[in-house]
This record gives structure tokens, sequence and C-alpha cells, in this order.
């Protein structure tokens, strides 16, 4: 309950830097908007100009990509929550936090939500835009898959970033694996391209691993032309459930290795 | 003297880095699985799409290829150097640069390479993008890339500029890491350049020169556009952001009020 009451505050705490560098909140938005940019001008000239028909049509491309980029910050999929994990090991940060009546899983979370405070309010106002552009027609089961697909899509961004980040207590110089892992998992989860742009066997291979279902099947779902079905969901929610167990028993083996400052 | 201090501190990173092995293995790992994942996802796209613009697998990978140099040049030479000096600003340890004697903007570039990380990071990945391109297939003539290499040269006069008036902020705010960051979102974006919108093509000449360096110089070396126009544009262009970088240094040192500025 603790926990609960100090998330918020926390969160607040954090968000108040954009206060002092205001630059630092235009910042963000410009960084996004180009990025997303350039990403949409792409996948434009691809869907235009491509020698064999792929099907893109300039209005699903556009909110692919705005979803893509609106979703990705709220389920800190590029491992944010990780490296703030890397970096409360690295410089020994976690003893504060271990003496405090403070969650220690929880608190990197309230930190980055914080910091990301900007960039989740684009992602959301990215979101509606992308649904005023491409007015999916949604019809019950869409309805009924979106709480499991966004479990799905939690869960296993959750267990990634505490995966990723408990390395740090076995090997502190673990950024460079982060990074490593962000780039093959951008490919794999459609952040690169989408994913029915790949060889069908390809595709139907990757269902079976966590990582469409760690954005790829939520932004098919929001679009409703390439929605998932129940089994590629329930595939999902088992790899969710299965991660969040190792990487908890993971984060309580390296906790009982931390030896504070030097390790 | 100046030369004996830029040595010495090129030096003092070189063992810097030795000393934190891990992280530079690290971040050639990371550096080579970036550049896996892009090649992979090139094969899978063209697997689907033939061509895109013309453009055909082996010319997307040297657009690729062309926008890495750029993206390291400027990674390396540019922005990791431009946040270390945000960070020395924010700390106030950039006062003590500037009352020793040594050259600021010499200072500025030199004290943010990594000489091992800087090469060993880029090398490997360069090897293996060249490995997948069938260069036999390019027409690739020595004047074309006698021009590209102009354009080029001007990219990365825009792209000094351009960062530098994203880093000058912390002159007077004492922060802008984020303002820095902005560079990154302006790609490198391998766009085939002839099919890029007007108004685009527009920004690649004035405030995202990341599109000259990739699309604009590869569609040079190809010889895809005509030159003439592109050069004259570029070096314009090029001139005017070393003028002007001139001119920025000048007024950030003036707001400059010291550490907690």
């Amino acid at each position: 309950m603790e926990t609960v009451r100090l998330f918020p505050k926390l969160v607040w705490f954090e968000a108040q830097r954009f206060k002092a560098y205001p630059l630092e909140a235009i910042a963000n938005v410009l960084e996004r908007g180009l990025t997303t940019l350039l990403y949409i001008v792409f996948w434009l000239i691809v869907g235009r100009y491509s020698g064999n028909k792929t099907g893109l049509s300039a209005k699903s491309v556009v909110s692919y990509y705005l979803i893509v980029g609106g979703v990705t910050p709220f389920f800190y999929t590029a491992f944010g929550i990780a490296s703030q994990f890397i970096k409360l090991i690295k410089h020994g940060e976690l003893n504060q936090l271990l003496i405090r009546p403070v969650n220690v899983l929880v608190y990197p979370w309230a930190i980055r939500t914080g910091r990301n405070a900007v960039n989740l309010l684009i992602g959301a106002v990215q979101v509606v835009v992308a649904l005023l552009i491409s007015a999916p027609t949604w019809q019950l089961h869409h309805y009924l898959l979106l709480l499991p697909v966004l479990f799905c899509m939690f869960s296993i961004n959750a267990a990634f970033n505490m995966l990723i980040g408990t390395l740090a207590f076995y090997y502190t110089e673990v950024k460079g694996f982060l990074n490593s892992a962000v780039h093959i998992a951008r490919l794999l989860r459609g952040e690169l391209m989408p994913l029915y742009l790949l060889p069908l066997g390809l595709f139907h291979i990757l269902q079976f691993t966590p990582f469409p279902a760690s954005l790829y099947y939520l932004v098919g779902l929001l679009q409703t032309t390439h929605s998932p079905s129940w089994t590629q969901v329930g595939i999902g929610v088992a790899w969710g459930a299965a991660l969040l167990w190792v990487a908890a028993r993971f984060w309580a083996k390296g906790l009982k290795r931390y030896e504070a400052i030097g390790i | 003297m100046k030369r004996k201090l830029l040595t010495a501190l090129i030096k003092y990173q070189w063992l810097n880095e030795r000393a934190y092995l891990g992280n530079f293995i690290a971040g050639i790992a990371s550096t080579i699985f970036y550049t896996s994942a892009f090649i992979v996802f090139v094969f899978l796209l063209f697997h689907r799409v033939g061509t895109i613009a013309g453009y055909t697998r082996n010319d997307l990978l040297l657009v690729f290829f062309v926008g890495q140099i750029g993206f390291f040049t400027t990674w390396q030479g540019m922005a990791e150097p431009f946040a270390e000096m945000i960070r020395k600003i924010n700390t106030g340890e950039f006062d003590f640069v500037l009352i020793h004697p040594v050259p600021l903007k010499s200072w500025v570039t030199v004290q943010g390479i990594e000489p091992l990380s800087g090469l060993l990071e880029v090398i490997p990945p360069m090897i293996i993008i060249s490995l997948f391109i069938n260069w036999g297939e390019l027409h690739i003539t020595p004047v074309h890339l006698i021009l590209a290499g102009v354009v080029w040269l001007c990219s990365m006069a825009m792209c000094y500029l351009i960062l530098l008036l994203l880093a000058a902020p912390a002159f007077s705010n004492g922060e802008s890491s984020e303002l820095l960051h902005v560079f990154w979102g302006m790609g490198p974006q391998p766009l085939p350049y002839e099919r890029i919108p007007t108004a685009v093509k527009f920004t690649a000449f004035s405030v995202l020169p990341t599109i000259l360096y990739t699309s604009v110089v590869t569609a040079v070396v190809l010889g895809r556009i005509q030159a003439t126009g592109v050069v004259i544009a570029a070096v314009a262009a090029g001139t005017a952001a070393l003028l002007m970088q001139r001119l920025v240094w000048r007024r950030a040192l003036r707001v400059y009020t010291s550490a907690s500025s």
C-alpha cells in the first residue's frame, strides 16, 4: 500500500526536471517527431515505389509508425528500466534504496516514468492521431483481445527489463549487452518493419517467440487490420507469465550476490 | 605546447578505455548487433518488395554503408565530445578548461574521442556491411566519388553546426543533453534521394544534414542525380555552416557565466 502511495509522488518529483530545463521537454518532442517523420517517409517510399506490390497504403504506414512510436515509451521497450537498474547497481545507489521503505523493484519504474513524462504525453497523442487516421472498425473480439494483449506487452517487456537489469549483479558493464538486445528486439517485434511483410515461414516461427507479443500484436490490434488470433495471444500470455516468474527468481538470486559498492 | 597537451589528452583517453575493457567489448558487440539486425532487415524487406524506387538491395546496402560512415564520424568525432562538454559545464569542470592554455575547440573535440573503441566499434560493422555489398555491380566513377566526397565534407560541417547549436544552450542553462539527443532523431535513414518529397529534400541542405551524408552522397556516388546542382548547394550550405559555427561559439562563450550558470 505504501508503495502505491509513494509511486505517483516519485513520478511527480522526477517529472519536475522539465520545470528546471523546459528546453529538454521541447527536445523530447523534436526528437520523437523527427524519428517518426523519417520512418514514415521511408515506408511511404516503400509503399509507393516498390517493385512488387506490398499492399502498404499511406494511411496504414503512417498510423503503424505513429502507434509504434506512441506505445513504446509506456512499456519501456528500449529497456529504460533495465538501464535504471544497471545504474543503481553499478554506482552502488541500490544501498540507499535497500535501507529505505521503498520497493526496490518499483522505484526504477517510478523514476523512469517521471523522466519519461513528456514522452508519455506525446505517445498518447500519437496513438490518438493514429487511430483518427486509420479509423479502425472495432468489433467485439477486438475489445475482448485488448486486455490479454496489453498484459502480454506489459509482462514481456517488464520481464526483459528485469532480466537485463539483474545481469548487472553478475557483470556491471552490461550496458552494451542491453544495446545489443534492443537492436535485435526492434527487428523481431516489428519496430523496424511491420511483421506482416516478413516471409510467411519466418513469421510462423516468430509467433512462438515472445517478440511479436511484446509490441506487434498491440499495434495490429489497434489498427484492426492485422489483429492477432486467440492462439497467438495465448502463446504471448504464456510467455509473459513464464518470463515474469523467471525474472522475479533471477532478481531474488541476483540480489543475494549484491555486496554494495565495489562488487 | 598545444599539440603536446592534446596528445596527452588522447593518451589519457586511451588508458581510460583500456581500464574499462568490459565497456569496450560491449560497445563493439552493440554496433555489430545493430549492423547485423539492419542487414537482416534489408534482406527481408527486399525479399518482399524486389526494388524500392529503382534501388536494388545492393544499392540500399550502399546507402546504409555510406550512412554509417557519416553516423560514426558524427557520433565519435562530434556528438560524444559535445555530450562530454555539456557534462563538464553541468558539473562545473568546464571552468578549469577555460583557465588552461588549451585551444578550446580542439579540446572539445579531443576530450570526447575514444581512440581505441572509436576505431574498433567502427571497423568491424563497416567490414560486415561491405562484405554484403557486391561492389562490382556498382558503377562508381572517380569523378562521382570525388564529388560525393565534397558533398560529404559539407554535410559534416553542417552536422557540426547543428550539434553545436543543440549543445550551446548548456552555456546559458547548464544543461542541454536531451537537446543534443535530437540529433539522433535525425537518422540516418536509408532513403532513396530521388523519391524523397521535395519539402524533405530541402531540409537535407538545411536542418537535416543526415539526409545529405546518407542519401545525397549515395545518389551522387551512383550517378543517379545531376551532381552539379547538388554539389553547388552543398558547398554553399557547408560554407555557411562553417561561418556560422564561429559566431555560435563566440556567442556561447560570451553568455557563459561559469559553473552552475
